[in-house]
């Protein structure tokens, strides 16, 4: 079983979360804690990093395999998203998007080790990026 | 193994809703169900790999599965497609 964590800037990983559960017509809440950061929680990465901390400990101490999820490699919740990856059963993702998300939901119950689960989000994540008019040379081809 | 061949026939095309019902049908199947078009097969028990075959109003694809009750399965699934996943036509 997994569960996810959103750390983003502002409102991203709430925004996921809600379409992602419009999309699925389900309530994934029990499943993911989201923190949203804002300018005043980035002048305190200690309080981040502490908020960050108890949600994994609580999936962990669930048994459920954790994927924390954060939108920009190299940003501030990135940074303290990272400090967490040497967790046994913990993987940390970026630049997440939608797809990676619905399919994280979809596969949340599905007996994966942690690699198999980061592979196929990320997987995902890439087969939607797609520029319109390259498919179409493609096609045409 | 059962399949049936069915055409779109929502004006929104197998969009990512539609796609989320489709997987909610097959769910309750315990056979593997795959979708075809265009010579693309993925696993029609995900949204993402339904969703990457980009099936509009029209077009046709085949709904292919395997193992218990599939005839079932695939009639299901083909009458939830024919009807439009009840929306407007």
């Amino acid at each position: 079983m997994f569960s996810f964590i959103f750390i983003t800037h502002a409102d991203l990983g709430a925004s996921l979360v809600k379409t992602a559960q419009f999309i699925m017509q389900e309530d994934f809440k029990e499943r993911c804690a989201v923190f949203s950061i804002d300018y005043s929680m980035l002048a305190d990465m200690n309080r981040i990093k502490e908020m960050l901390e108890k949600a994994v400990d609580r999936y962990l101490g669930e048994k459920h395999k954790v994927i924390i999820f954060v939108d920009i490699f190299g940003g501030s919740p990135s940074n303290v998203a990272f400090t967490f990856v040497k967790r046994e059963g913990v993987d940390v993702i970026t630049g997440v998007n939608l797809p990676m998300v619905i399919y994280a939901f979809e596969h949340r119950d599905h007996d994966l080790t942690i690699s198999q689960m980061a592979a196929g989000i990320i997987q995902t994540g890439e087969d939607n990026l797609i520029g319109a008019k390259k498919l179409l040379e493609k096609e045409n081809r | 193994m059962a399949e049936k061949t069915v055409t779109i026939r929502n004006k929104l095309g197998l969009h990512a809703r539609a796609a989320s019902m489709f997987v909610k049908e097959a769910e309750r199947y315990a056979c593997e169900v795959e979708m075809e078009k265009a010579g693309v097969r993925v696993n029609a028990k995900s949204i993402m790999g339904i969703l990457m075959l980009a099936a509009p109003f029209g077009s046709t694809l085949k709904i292919i599965a395997k193992g218990p009750n599939d005839e079932e399965c695939v009639t299901a699934l083909a009458r939830l497609v024919e009807v439009g996943f009840e929306e407007e036509a």
